[in-house]
């Protein structure tokens, strides 16, 4: 008991004998793991929100009004035809007032909502598809039809960020796994030369009959606990930056930034986890040369 | 307590540091290893804690095989055999009393126990009030104590001391082999290397004479000069 006291007490010491280099070993890991948990929030983000909208509409049209002669009867036309195509599930029409209503909604403070008129806003036929991935077909028979004034797909915006997240997802994680090494390697570093600086006292230590474990205990423990604060800096950032991230989501509400705390919970100990044994990993590398077993 | 049998040191670089020595040293007993620079005193003494490996020969120490001892039982040893050296090895960062509770520490006692039993050593070898200090806060002599208290302070069977008072003036001198030869009587068996003819002399205890690796003289009562006349 008294023993792993002392041993923790000893490591302490040396840390605080080279602030710089442990500081070092600290930020490495920190840069690294917030990377990697970083990316894993945005992927995961990027999940839950297109599968939101995957749920929900998947083609818009936009419709022309009594201004360009369409009449009410032929929108009303062109739903139960669109109502019968073979890919639709089902539509919902959403005319000028309801327009005007989720424009309000999406800018809640906006001058611009007190000061426009109803009348401007498309109304728009909401299309919902049997097979999401076939809405090119849907969109193709749509141009051409007179009451159309636009056609609008979030399935394919959808792609597109599905497509820039993973690309972004490999980048962060390639960057992660870079800097992942870098960490361990700083650990090692670290380690080997804060025994280099006391090969004197070790030799003191093991003549006064100090087993290896002994000597390497407070090293690993040193090196367990860089990791350890590196990855808890790591997680307390990604917090921060979901906490900033979830405030501007409050402001435009398109996107949903919050992550569930779930996930939030699993990963953080995932990544303190993973900390600690980089940290001892590292520093068991850097014993090696010095303490042969 | 201490037995060599027909032990060889060779050095990587070839030089033969000792060369069949065969020695007995009982429990109790105080010997002093005599001879001219390169004698071979420090591999000896190096060998007896496996700080170097023979080349041929047996050595026991306190009923160990300790030429055919794994590794792992080295640190064993050494918490059998206490160790002080002319340099003293004190760890610098450490005061007096960390340094002497280091070797009980090794061992894993409680606390309390390593506290009491560092301020017993600690007044044992003439250091009351220092504890606190840095060993650079201390003169030769008083770093030469505390070394010796931490050598000490588990009572080890067996006490090595290679050219202890190398680095001190005669007075400090005296005052170190007091202390070596209180702890003498209290049954721990001393080998000691040294240069120092008055302490040799003074104290008439059993020398052990080395020569380019060999052993050339082994008198019960003798000086660091070879006497001429016969007993
Ligand atoms: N690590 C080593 N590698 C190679 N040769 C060594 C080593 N240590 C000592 N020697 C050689 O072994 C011989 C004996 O050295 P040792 O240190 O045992 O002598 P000593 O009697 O202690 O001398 P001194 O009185 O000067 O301390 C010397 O020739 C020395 O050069
Ligand atoms: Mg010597």
């Amino acid at each position: 008991m008294n023993r792993i006291g002392f041993l923790l007490e000893e490591s302490f010491v040396n840390m605080r004998r080279n602030p710089l280099v442990v500081s070092g070993a600290v930020l490495a890991v920190f840069v690294s793991l917030f990377l990697a948990f970083g990316a894993l929030s945005i992927q995961e983000l990027v999940r839950t929100n297109t599968q939101q909208w995957q749920d929900g509409t998947h083609v818009i049209v936009f419709l022309k009004d009594a201004r360009d002669g369409i009449t009410l009867d032929s929108q009303v036309a062109l739903r139960s035809e669109i109502d019968g195509w073979d890919l639709v599930e089902s539509t919902e029409y959403v005319d000028k007032l309801g327009a005007f209503e989720e424009f309000k909604k999406l800018f809640p403070n906006s001058p611009v909502a007190d000061n426009i008129d109803p009348d401007v806003l498309p109304a728009s036929i909401r299309i919902r598809l049997t097979d999401s991935t076939r809405y090119r077909e849907v969109v193709f028979n749509l141009i051409d039809q007179p009451a159309v004034l636009e056609v609008v797909a979030p399935g394919e915006s959808i792609e597109n960020v599905a497509q820039l997240s993973r690309v972004l997802n490999w980048l962060g994680f390639g960057l992660a796994l870079i800097q992942g090494i870098a960490a361990v390697v700083l650990i090692s570093n670290t380690i080997r030369m804060a025994i280099y600086a006391r090969r004197e006292e070790v030799s003191i230590m093991r003549l006064v009959g100090a087993s290896n474990w002994f000597i390497r205990i407070p090293f690993l423990i040193e090196g367990m606990i860089e990791g350890i604060t590196g990855a808890g800096l790591a997680v307390f950032g990604v917090w921060i930056a979901s906490r900033v991230v979830g405030d501007v989501d409050a402001a435009i509400s398109l996107f949903d930034f919050t992550i569930s705390s779930g996930f939030f919970v699993k990963w953080s100990i995932l990544f303190l986890a993973f900390g600690a044994v980089a940290g001892v990993g590292g520093s068991a590398l850097g014993l090696r040369k010095f303490l042969k077993v | 307590m201490i037995k060599l049998e027909d032990v060889t040191k060779v050095y990587d670089g070839g030089t033969v540091a000792c060369s069949n020595i065969s020695l007995n040293v009982a429990k109790g007993e105080f010997l002093f290893l005599v001879g001219a620079s390169g004698s071979g005193k420090s591999t000896l003494i190096r060998m007896l804690l496996r700080e170097e490996e023979v080349t041929t020969g047996t050595i026991w120490v306190a009923g160990k095989d300790i030429t055919a001892m794994p590794s792992w039982k080295v640190p064993y040893l050494r918490r059998t055999v206490g160790t002080v050296f002319q340099d003293y090895k004190l760890l610098p960062n450490k005061t007096v009393a960390q340094n002497i509770a280091f070797a009980l520490e090794v061992l894993g006692r409680p606390k309390a126990v390593i506290h009491r039993q560092v301020e017993q050593v600690i007044d044992l070898v003439g250091l009351t009030g220092k504890s606190e200090r840095l060993p650079r806060q201390l003169s030769g002599g008083e770093q030469q104590r505390v070394s010796i208290a931490r050598a000490f302070v588990n009572r080890p069977p067996i006490l090595l001391c290679d050219e202890p008072t190398g680095n001190l003036d005669p007075a400090t001198s005296v005052g170190i082999m007091r202390l070596l030869d209180r702890i003498n009587r209290t049954g721990t068996t001393i080998v000691m290397a040294t240069h120092d003819h008055a302490i040799v002399d003074a104290m008439r205890r059993r020398v052990v004479g080395l020569e380019a690796g060999q052993v050339v003289r082994d008198q019960a009562s003798g000086r660091y000069e070879q006497e001429e006349s016969v007993e």
